[in-house]
């Protein structure tokens, strides 16, 4: 694949393909959610690699490919902040935990 | 592979190849992309200048891991010591009635002689009860309409029962009235001085941006009555007893540095440049008064320019700016209801309506005027605090309104000085909890918190000491010309 995301000859929608072995499902699913407020989105297998997301335009006008590059940035974005999370979600819980102890105490 | 662990942070691209972190307790930093990548990867040095300073920020540790998430949970602590007060604010609509027809009013008023929208004594009295049964030691009694002034009676009634139970109890009470202005007698404002009432009113600009929406019900102007009311009530009261604040339409949008103008010539120590909000007549007339999201943060922040080159010769803070720079910049909590998490809605502010229903938010409670009362908690007539403050509803309502456990929040940036906004949500969709990504809330938020940032990366020496002036109240910070 030359280019992970690419608009329609119609100018209408356009697609990010998105490589598995990159983003997990949750990344996936969240980065379509994040963009579903404002334009209809579907997720869709693509090959045994990849996943298809088609981004469609509500209004009629033009998806432009600086759309399609944002969504691929926030999946790069969004993967990171789930590792992340996975590394350092147990000690935000302690996090919190620490907080409000005097509290559960009194 | 460096041997530190990360602490908590968001993040997000600044567009300048560089990219801000935020701790779990509010703390920033900018890094170059390439040594943020270095450093999520465990590979920055632990002798670069960049590790210190991510380390003394506590965004992450060496081997006192332990020690560096005790610091962050007694700074978390502190941002979130809001919730140790419970329900301080207790918003009173005496009545529903006004003497005005404001083109924006949230909430619908009714007309002057429209006496079965008052609050009689009782309910006002057992609506105070319930206002002293909250844990907190400084409930702060809130008077608004409709126009207060209209039901003086229960007004002065609530005071002196609240002033009595304060006494009992030992408690710190303060009081607001929200007032138009245009009717109060000097014999009114006596009483306010006398029982240290504090008068909050509104003012749009000058004469035509005023005039523009604040209207009386022959739909004349009241910039004139409004000033000469003003100016007796700073001869009563005192000028620091009065503020004013204001709401932004799409008269006023492209105007803001006149309406700043016009608050520095009328004496008034600062300014709240508020957005809009969508309820009541401003629903009905949106077409006309209102403006896209993006536009008014893009309005705020010139006029935020405005109001710092402003504060070179005199000391004059916007609000909201003060409020956000004060969560970006200290670890202490601000209280501001509207922007908290979990939301203030009912556990920082409550409503009571003229009948006695008791609302969450004034927000719910101009739904529930418009014909929705999915929000209303209960009834100071038949419910006892425990039903109203403790009940499911209101913990529904609280659970599902944290930006720490709400998607796309969960992952934002800005997650340590935003909030939540449940009846919004509701109004705009049917729902409490919604994708806020695109939402005007959001919008508007994280386009002010990131003209923000903005600001603090190019403030000089003098931007900076006006900025700590606002957040410390401190107008003599700043070396002026």
């Amino acid at each position: 694949m030359e280019t992970p995301f690419a608009v329609s000859e119609d100018g209408l929608c356009g697609h990010v393909y998105a490589g598995k072995v990159f983003f997990s499902r949750e990344c996936v699913l969240a980065v379509s959610n994040l963009h579903a407020g404002k334009y209809d989105v579907s997720v869709e297998p693509y090959g045994e690699e990849h996943v298809e997301i088609t981004i469609y335009s509500r209004d009629g006008s033009p998806v432009r490919e600086e759309m399609l590059r944002r969504v691929m940035n926030d999946l790069v974005d969004c993967q990171v902040k789930m590792d992340l999370q996975k590394e350092f979600g147990a000690l935000r819980d302690r996090i919190v935990e620490y907080a409000f102890a005097p509290v559960r105490k009194s | 592979m460096s041997g530190y662990t990360l602490l908590p942070f968001q993040f997000c691209r600044t567009g300048r190849d560089e990219v801000l972190l935020v701790s779990e307790s509010g703390d920033f930093i900018f890094l170059p992309e390439a040594v943020f990548e270095r450093f999520i990867r465990h590979e920055l040095s632990e002798q670069n200048e960049d590790f210190f300073r991510l380390k003394s920020h506590l965004f992450c540790a060496g081997e006192d891991v332990e020690v560096a998430l005790q610091k962050t949970a007694a700074r978390y602590r502190t941002r979130k010591s809001f919730l140790r007060e419970f329900t301080a604010l207790h918003m009173l609509v005496v009545t529903l009635r006004c003497n005005q027809r404001c083109r924006y009013c949230q909430v619908s008023c009714a007309e002057k002689d429209a006496a079965m929208y008052d609050m009689d004594e009782e309910t006002a009295v057992r609506a105070v009860d319930m206002i002293f049964r909250s844990p907190t030691k400084h409930p702060k009694i809130e008077f608004q309409g409709g126009e207060p002034l209209l039901n003086w009676d229960v007004v002065t009634a609530a005071v002196i029962h609240a002033e009595r139970l304060a006494a009992a109890q030992r408690k710190k009470v303060s009081f607001v009235l929200c007032t138009n202005l245009t009717a109060v007698t000097r014999d009114q404002l006596e009483f306010c001085r006398e029982h240290d009432v504090v008068v909050s009113t509104s003012l749009d600009g000058d004469r035509s941006l005023h005039d523009a929406c604040r209207r009386d019900r022959q739909g004349r102007g009241t910039y004139e009555a409004f000033m000469e009311k003003l100016a007796l009530a700073r001869e009563v009261l005192g000028p620091d007893r009065v503020g004013a604040l204001m709401t932004t339409t799409s008269f006023s949008l492209s105007h803001l540095k006149a309406v700043v103008d016009e608050y520095v010539r009328q004496g008034m120590d600062g300014i709240f440049i508020r957005a809009l909000n969508p309820y009541g007549f401003a629903a009905e007339d949106e077409a006309e008064l209102g403006y896209d999201m993006e536009r008014f943060v893009e309005k705020y922040l010139e006029a935020l320019e405005y109001i710092i080159e402003l504060n070179k010769k005199v000391f004059f803070p916007e609000q909201f700016a003060t409020l956000l720079f004060s969560r970006m910049l200290s670890p202490f909590a601000t209280g501001f209801v509207d922007l908290q998490s979990p939301s203030g809605a009912g556990i920082g502010g409550v409503i009571y309506d003229f009948d006695g229903s008791v609302f969450p938010a004034d927000e719910a409670r101009m739904l529930a005027r418009m014909g929705d009362r999915h929000f209303c908690l209960g009834n100071v007539g038949t419910d006892s605090y425990a039903d109203i403050f403790a009940g499911e509803k209101l913990g529904n309502l609280t659970r599902g309104a944290c930006l720490e456990t709400s998607f796309p929040c969960a992952f934002c940036a800005f997650q340590a000085y935003c909030g939540t906004d449940p009846v919004r949500n509701y109004l705009e969709t049917g729902k409490e909890v919604r994708n806020m990504a695109h939402s005007p809330f959001c919008i508007k938020h994280r386009g002010i918190i990131m003209g923000l940032f903005d600001m603090l990366r190019r403030a000089d020496d003098m931007t900076m000491d006006i900025i700590w002036s606002w957040i410390t109240h401190n107008a003599g910070l700043v070396h002026r010309l």
